[in-house]
């Protein structure tokens, strides 16, 4: 009988130069990094990933594991719903908000759509049905609109309120 | 923080909620940068945000943004456009229009004007031909852009809900009221369908990007065909909707307009999704013209078609059997559906369909005549469906199958004896469909152990909707077992039963109910007074979950009894007899 065949680990280097060893299937939950894979070819040459902190590699790695064997998403998915997040995941994306922002810009990049649509449902989560100031308050976000410019934009969008 | 992430993440983020006004609304007051990314999605398609036209700011907007052409066009009309600087070029963010709500929004504009003083419009105006005028305009304006991807032709939609009682400012541009006849159908159509004609021949260029198209179908649309056949060529959606009238008098209809129907299909280089809705003449040469269309074809919903008017009905099945790709296929209100008809579905394979609704239109002279003829039932005639089903792998998530009469109005049910659906569909049902999530099914006394067996075969049904015939409401037992068997991971069901049934039939559902409810519906049970009510909150009660509670409109409920409803369950609301 043969077994599956054993996986070659691939080395990934994040922004500071620490490296990290990840079985190929891991890293190619990344399409970057599977993409890049099958063009390189067999290589021990570590993947530099200038825009990816460790510790937030650290993460995306976390995450990819314990997804590793989920199929692959359709492109057209329905991912609209925001409140499908399951307990795994609720609990992996309990971070601060530096953080939650670094795995959206790392899962964009590296392009890990599922965790592209888990980061964004959280931070989505955190806007809906809030009122801007909230919105601000919540994202530490100063108004930079004139009074005027704010006026102007509020009357143009008048018909979105009182709904 | 999030103000620093890249437009494009904030933009996906943004259309997570594209369908919540308030938040979208708020997204776009917060600074300058989260207004930029959000005003795209906000502006996508907002009339469908909206849904209902109560106020004319939306329309106030995009008038500003009229060229001088459209201007001198509206001036005999005494539509006055005053120039003011608009911060976004909002039109450019459509991709979704329909005439209709165009129109309607458009109405209820005019007339706050006119209230207000901003347009002067005298009383001997013809205020349907300058909402037309206006229309008109309006949507060259957005189509301009070439972005529209979405795009609906339906001024039947008018002759369906003439009368807006709850919208005068609406009901006030819309032409009278006309008794729905022949003649007096084409009158009341054929102004619309003139300047729809002149939209798309001058917005020809421009339609190039369109996916989805819904066209109004009226006996004078062979032109409107013509003209979209040869100006698109990327349509993925297709969605016919004929006017009843139509159908009732096929001699009206001009004859080139089912070859232009052709053409507009064969035009398209990828069909993925159509909808026939009415239109019996006209089905034939639809499903025939999608032959070339059969390997990308996803999604067919057939409604009210009339198959007993069909000649050679069979065929439209075999062109159906054949398209292997399909995900969806619904079948709702559609009379003639016999064994012949439907057979070629026995030899089809729909490994990927998830979704099938079959709402069988229900003829109570199909039971008299098979117990007086003796000849097989309504429901024997039904194996095809066996076959469909069993040949998809599994792969089923939403199953309807039910019963309907004339109009897709739901039946009373308080007859007994219906032969669907048949112990046959029954038994295939609990073998090939465990991945369902959604079911909606009549439960016959005799397939009754059948339903049971397909809850039991299911592991992530989340939504039930069931009706029962007249004998099984008031039994004791019916309730006790079907509560057994319901799914822990139930968290909406809906009761469609009109027949008053027992106060101790509710107690014996839920004593023994399981499952965390979020939704219970009883969208046709008017009985319910504060003595049902108080029974469905003691459950709400001891499980917790239970967020909203839908009730027909004309039910009995006291206003006390809302209110100890509405401290236990989140929310309580009411449906209409036809929504």
């Amino acid at each position: 009988m043969t077994g599956a065949p054993e996986q070659r680990n691939v080395k990934l280097t994040s922004s500071e130069g620490t490296e990290f060893k990840v079985e190929r299937d891991v890293a190619e939950k990344s399409v970057l990094l599977k993409n890049m894979l099958e063009d390189v070819g067999e290589s021990d040459m570590a993947i530099p990933l200038p825009n990816v902190t460790g510790p937030i590699l650290q993460k995306v790695i976390e995450y990819c594991i314990h997804h590793r064997d989920d199929p692959v998403p359709a492109h057209d998915d329905d991912t609209k719903k925001t409140d499908d997040i399951d307990d795994w995941d609720a609990e992996f994306c309990k971070v601060d908000q530096g953080t939650l922002y670094e795995l959206i810009l790392a899962s964009n990049y590296l392009d890990i759509k599922p965790l592209l649509d888990l980061t964004c449902k959280t931070v989505a989560n955190m806007i809906k049905g809030k009122s801007p100031e909230e919105i601000r308050k919540t994202f530490n976000i100063a108004n930079d609109f004139t009074p005027e410019e704010e006026e102007q934009v509020r009357r143009e969008n008048e018909w979105c309120e009182g709904r | 923080m999030s103000s620093k992430l890249p437009p494009e993440c904030l933009q996906m983020i943004f259309k997570l909620f594209e369908d919540d006004l308030k938040s979208l609304h708020s997204c776009l007051l917060v600074d300058r940068y989260w207004c930029d990314c959000v005003v795209s999605t906000l502006w996508r398609r907002p009339f469908e945000l909206v849904s209902r036209p109560s106020s004319g700011k939306l329309i106030e907007t995009y008038t500003h943004f009229f060229d001088e052409e459209s201007k001198k066009l509206l001036s005999p009309h005494n539509i006055i456009i005053k120039p003011e600087p608009i911060v976004f070029d909002y039109p450019f963010f459509i991709r979704s229009i329909q005439y209709h709500n165009v129109y309607d929004f458009s109405s209820v504009w005019l007339h706050e004007a006119d209230c207000q003083g901003q347009q002067k419009l005298s009383s001997s105006d013809d205020r349907t031909n300058l909402l037309r005028a206006f229309s008109k305009e309006l949507i060259k304006l957005f189509l301009k852009y070439n972005a529209v991807k979405d795009l609906s032709f339906n001024v039947i939609r008018f002759l369906d809900v003439p009368y807006l009682p709850d919208n005068l400012k609406i009901h006030n541009f819309r032409p009278p009221t006309v008794p729905l006849r022949d003649n007096r159908v084409k009158e009341y159509l054929s102004p619309f369908h003139y300047d729809i004609l002149a939209i798309i021949r001058d917005s020809k260029p421009f339609l190039t990007n369109l996916q989805r198209l819904e066209i109004g179908v009226n006996e004078s649309d062979a032109n409107i065909m013509k003209l979209l056949g040869s100006s698109t060529k990327n349509l993925k959606t297709l969605e016919f909707r004929f006017s009843s009238e139509s159908t009732d008098h096929p001699f009206d209809f001009e004859p080139n307009i089912d070859y232009m129907m052709h053409r507009l299909i064969r035009n398209q280089k990828c069909i993925k999704k159509v909808v026939i809705c009415q239109g019996t003449l006209h089905t034939p040469t639809i499903i025939l013209s999608l032959g070339c269309h059969v390997k990308t074809l996803t999604e067919l919903t057939f409604d009210k078609v009339n198959f007993d008017f069909i000649r050679s009905a069979h065929l439209i099945f075999e062109t159906i059997s054949s398209c292997c790709k399909l995900e969806k296929l619904a079948i709702t209100n559609c009379p003639g559906l016999t064994k012949e008809v439907i057979s070629p579905l026995n030899n089809a394979n729909f490994g990927h369909l998830n979704t099938f609704t079959f709402i069988k239109f229900y003829d109570p002279m199909d039971d008299i005549r098979s117990i007086l003829t003796r000849t097989p039932q309504m429901g024997d005639q039904m194996e095809p469906l066996a076959s469909l089903i069993s040949g998809t792998n599994h792969n089923l998530q939403v199953l309807r199958i039910g019963l309907s009469s004339i109009h897709g109005r739901r039946l009373p049910l308080n007859f007994s004896g219906t032969t669907f659906p048949t112990e046959r569909i029954m038994d295939v049902l609990s073998l090939s469909c465990p991945n369902l999530s959604l079911l909606e099914i009549h439960i016959r006394r005799i397939t009754f152990p059948q339903v049971l067996n397909l809850l039991n075969s299911t592991n992530q049904l989340s939504r039930l909707i069931f009706s029962a015939e007249s004998d099984l409401t008031n039994d004791e037992d019916f309730w006790r077992r079907l509560s057994m068997h319901i799914p822990t991971s139930l968290q909406d069901l809906t009761i469609n039963i009109n027949l008053v049934f027992f106060l101790v039939t509710l107690h014996r559902l839920f004593e023994r109910l399981q499952c965390n409810l979020e939704i219970l519906q009883f969208p046709m049970s008017t009985f319910i007074n504060d003595e049902y009510l108080c029974i469905i909150v003691q459950y709400a009660n001891r499980m917790g979950t239970m967020k909203r509670l839908v009730l027909p409109n004309d039910n009995k409920v006291t206003s006390r009894g809302l209110s100890n409803a509405l401290q236990v369950i989140e929310e309580i609301t009411y449906i209409g007899e036809n929504e």
